[in-house]
Order: structure tokens, then sequence, then C-alpha cells
């Protein structure tokens, strides 16, 4: 008799969990013992480089960010216990509202406690049972999960081909007027852009809403940093804009910024913002400071570009194979840098080496990569040495090439 | 406007490569059990048919379709 739970020892993570332990190794949940800077950690007994944090602008340690999010755990509790459509919205939670506002030049900002759940839960509300959804195949898995919520007939176009999406709309006809483009700044797993120029061209032609979620780009494009968006000068065609406190800004939390002014009655439609409590009062304080060092401390997007340039150089020097290179943006770089490998085995038991030998990096295999094949993800910080780098591109040498 | 037997006949083509190391193909062969199609083979072979016929499948219906009847079926429905 096959029972409830009988589904879960089939599922891809449960044949991935036992075949990296068949292999002896933990890529999943490796542990971090201890924290020793944005840049360095001991995992799972390793000391290592973290070259696999999203810790993009590398403000995790940042000293004003941490008295700030001290000072209100000590003034404020260590949490609201509420949503904020209840008792959790407190005026620190309104000011960054604000300062997101301001800092996207947007009339409007919705503050929420994830990524996840700003992703998710704007993506289920924006549109509903009468109207269409049209999302890039790459999609991160919070926008998937958003739209099975919507009601609305989902459509996916591959992945940042504008003319497979030109053509898709054109089949909707009149209902392309009440379609929801959703595409991402930095698609998170292979570092690739949106071609956002050609996308946001199409909105003349056929109507569509536009929603970019920058969460991966935020801080990092742009000479300001509000993301592809503003890197290539389309701010206006964008209607949301959604994403994370959590990679750039170095806490948890996340957003949904927009000149609609529909956004406040949309803002109390989003049941993941209004079913869970609000972020704590110290999350809050951290993100406020981080956000003005995003904001005004050009110099860490340019030691970002630096960075991402030299690994992304060194490792096409030794012969990878990479995510596709960014053109077009000037110095710009995608911190994302992936390492495509065809043979799984090899890519779990290079993992493992690169642990060892002192490198943290991401491991990806399918479904979470976008093909068949098993990426080795490192992403870049802003608070890596030209040294680390440089250490980071030797050990793949020695573990993929030795 | 395609019958039912014109979309099921050209589904069988269009799958044939695909599942041609798993032994025949019918109208009731599932596509994961018996053709052994991963998610990424069924998304690829209905992005050939979406392109073919001019039709988007929305994502709401891939959960409906396990056999290449189901296909077939859905197929009829968008381009009628």
């Amino acid at each position: 008799m096959t029972t409830l739970l009988d589904k879960f020892h089939s599922l891809p993570a449960a044949v991935f969990r036992e075949e990296t332990a068949r292999l002896g190794i933990r890529p999943l949940g490796a542990v971090t013992e201890q924290i020793i800077s944005p840049t360095e950690a001991i995992v799972d007994g390793h000391r290592v480089i973290l070259a696999g944090t999203n810790n993009y602008l590398g403000l995790t340690f940042e000293q004003e960010a941490i008295k700030a999010a001290q000072d209100a755990l000590n003034n404020q509790g260590t949490g609201t216990t509420g949503s904020r459509m209840a008792n959790g919205t407190f005026a620190e939670h309104v000011a960054l509202e604000e300062e997101m506002a301001a800092f996207f030049r947007r009339k409007h900002a919705i503050v929420f406690s994830t990524g996840f759940s700003a992703t998710c839960g704007v993506s289920a509300t924006l549109a509903g049972p009468e109207d269409v959804i049209m999302m890039d195949s790459d999609s991160h898995a919070s926008i998937y999960d958003g739209v099975r919520l919507s009601g609305a007939e989902i459509l996916r176009f591959r992945h940042s081909d504008p003319s497979d999406l030109d053509k898709r709309l054109r089949r909707l006809g009149d209902r392309s007027s009440r379609t929801l483009v959703i595409v991402e700044g930095i698609y998170s797993m292979l570092g690739d852009i949106s071609p956002l120029k050609e996308v946001a061209a199409l909105k003349e032609k056929y109507g569509f809403c536009l929603m970019v979620d920058e969460a991966h780009s935020m801080g990092v494009l742009g000479t300001h940093g509000r993301g592809l968006a503003e890197a290539m000068d389309v701010e206006d065609a964008v209607d949301f804009v959604v994403g994370t406190f959590s990679k750039s800004l170095g806490s948890i939390g996340g957003y949904c910024v927009s000149n609609c002014d529909e956004l406040e009655a949309i803002r109390f439609s989003i049941r993941p913002y209004i079913f869970t409590a609000s972020s704590t009062p110290a999350m809050i304080a951290s993100t406020r400071v981080a956000l003005r060092h995003l904001e005004h401390r050009t110099e860490l997007r340019e030691a970002l570009w630096r960075n991402a340039a030299q690994l992304y150089d060194g490792f096409e020097a030794l012969g990878f194979r990479l995510g596709p290179r960014i053109d077009g943006l000037g110095d710009q770089r995608s911190p994302v840098v992936a390492v495509v490998l065809e043979d799984r085995e090899f890519a779990l038991k290079s993992w493992q080496k690169l642990l060892e030998k002192g490198v943290y990096v991401n491991m990806v295999v399918p479904p979470a990569s976008p093909s068949t094949f098993s990426l080795l993800r490192c992403s870049v910080s802003a608070a890596h040495s030209t040294e680390q780098i440089q250490k980071i591109i030797d050990t793949f040498d020695d573990v993929l090439n030795g | 406007m395609s019958s039912y037997d014109d979309c099921l006949a050209r589904v069988l083509e269009i799958l044939g490569p695909a599942a041609k190391e798993r032994g025949p193909i019918g109208e009731s062969s599932d596509l994961v059990a018996d053709l052994g199609l991963a998610s990424i083979d069924v998304m690829e072979v209905i992005e050939q048919i979406e392109d073919e016929f001019d039709i988007s499948f929305p994502l709401n219906n891939l959960p409906d379709i396990r056999t290449v009847q189901d296909m077939a079926k859905q197929l009829e429905r968008l381009t009628s």
C-alpha cells in the first residue's frame, strides 16, 4: 500500500541527497561553523574563501549597520509579533518604504519580510483570473509559485528571447493589454541579464505591464545601483520592480516599488504581505543603513565589477565553459560567474575538492540549473581582495584541470 | 482547425525521435514513465508544437498532460 510520505523518497532532492551521501559529500546544507568576515568562514571544518554567498557589496559586517541593528534590538525588542496590516507596522518600516521609493525614484514602495514573499506575493496578485502572465522560462521559483496562485492564464516565453515574447504576445490579440510580463535583471544561476531594452520596446506595440525582479542586480548594475533597468536606461518602461534585501543589502526582506498609484490598494491584496509577521526592528535598521551605503559608496560597485571581471576573465583563460558574458554595459559586470560542467559526478566531486582546498561555491544540479548540465556557481563580492579572487581562480585550475 | 486524429498523428511524429529508444509509442504512452522524457524534454516538444501551430500552451494545463493522448487533446483544443 502506498503511503502519504512515499513520494518524498523519489523526489529530486531526496535522490540527490542519496547520491551525494554515497560520494561522501554534502553540498546541500553545508554548515557554516564560523563566519569570519564577508569573504571568509569555516564551512564543514574547512577554512574557506566564500565565493557563493550573494554578498555582492560585502555589507554584512558594516559596523554602522550592526550598531543600528543593536540599537533597534535594545530599543524596540526582538520582533514585532504581528502583520504589517495589524500591529506590525512600526515607524521604521514606513521610513524604509519612503527611502526605498526615493532610492528607486518611484512614488510608492512596499517592504516585505522576505524577498521570496515579495516576488511570490506580487506575482500572485497583479494578475487575476481574467488576465495573462507571460514569464521568462528561467524565472526564479518564487515567480513560478506566485503565478500559480494568481488564477491567471500562465504562458512562458523562451529564456531572454524577445522575438519569442513578441510572437506569443501577438497570439494573445486584445488580451495583450491585460498581460503581466515578468523578467529578471540578472538571472541567478548563469548570471546573464535580460534583454530589457528589447522587452521594453514591445510595450508600445502590446500595452502590457512589465515587472522586473532586480534581486541580483540591485546595488550591482546601474550607476546608482538601481539595477538593470537603470543600466539600460529603460526605467520608465518598468511598472513594478521587486527584489530582496538579502543580497547587496546583506540582511533579509523584500520590496516592490512602483509609480502606479494602485500599489497602495494592491498592498492589502497581497496575502504573503498580510498573513506574515513584519520584519524585525533590527533587520529594518540594518537595511536602512545598508541602503545608504549602497546608494552613496559607488566605489563598492566599481570594486565588484573589477572583481567579477577578474574572475570571469581568469576562468575564461583557463578554458572553462561559462555563463554568457555581459556586453554593452561598459565596465559593468555580473557578479555571478558559473562554470558549466556536463559530467554531474565530476561536478559533485569537484565541489568537494574546492571546499577542501579552501573555496566555497554553490553546487547546482538539474532541476535547479536551467539545463541538463551542472554548475559550480560563484558569486563575487566587492569585499574580495584581488588575491582572494586569484586564489579562487588557481584553486579551480587545480581542481578542474589538475 | 485540426481534428483529433490529425493532432495525434503529428504528436506521434514529433515524439518519435525523442522516444525512439524506449520501444513502441502509442496513444496511451506515458511521456515520462513509458517514453523516458525528462520535464525539460517535454517542454522542448511542446515548444516545437507551439512554433509549428502558432499557439501557446498555458502552463496551467501542463500537469494534465501525462500521455500522448493528453498532448494531442490539448493541441486539438488550442487549434480549434
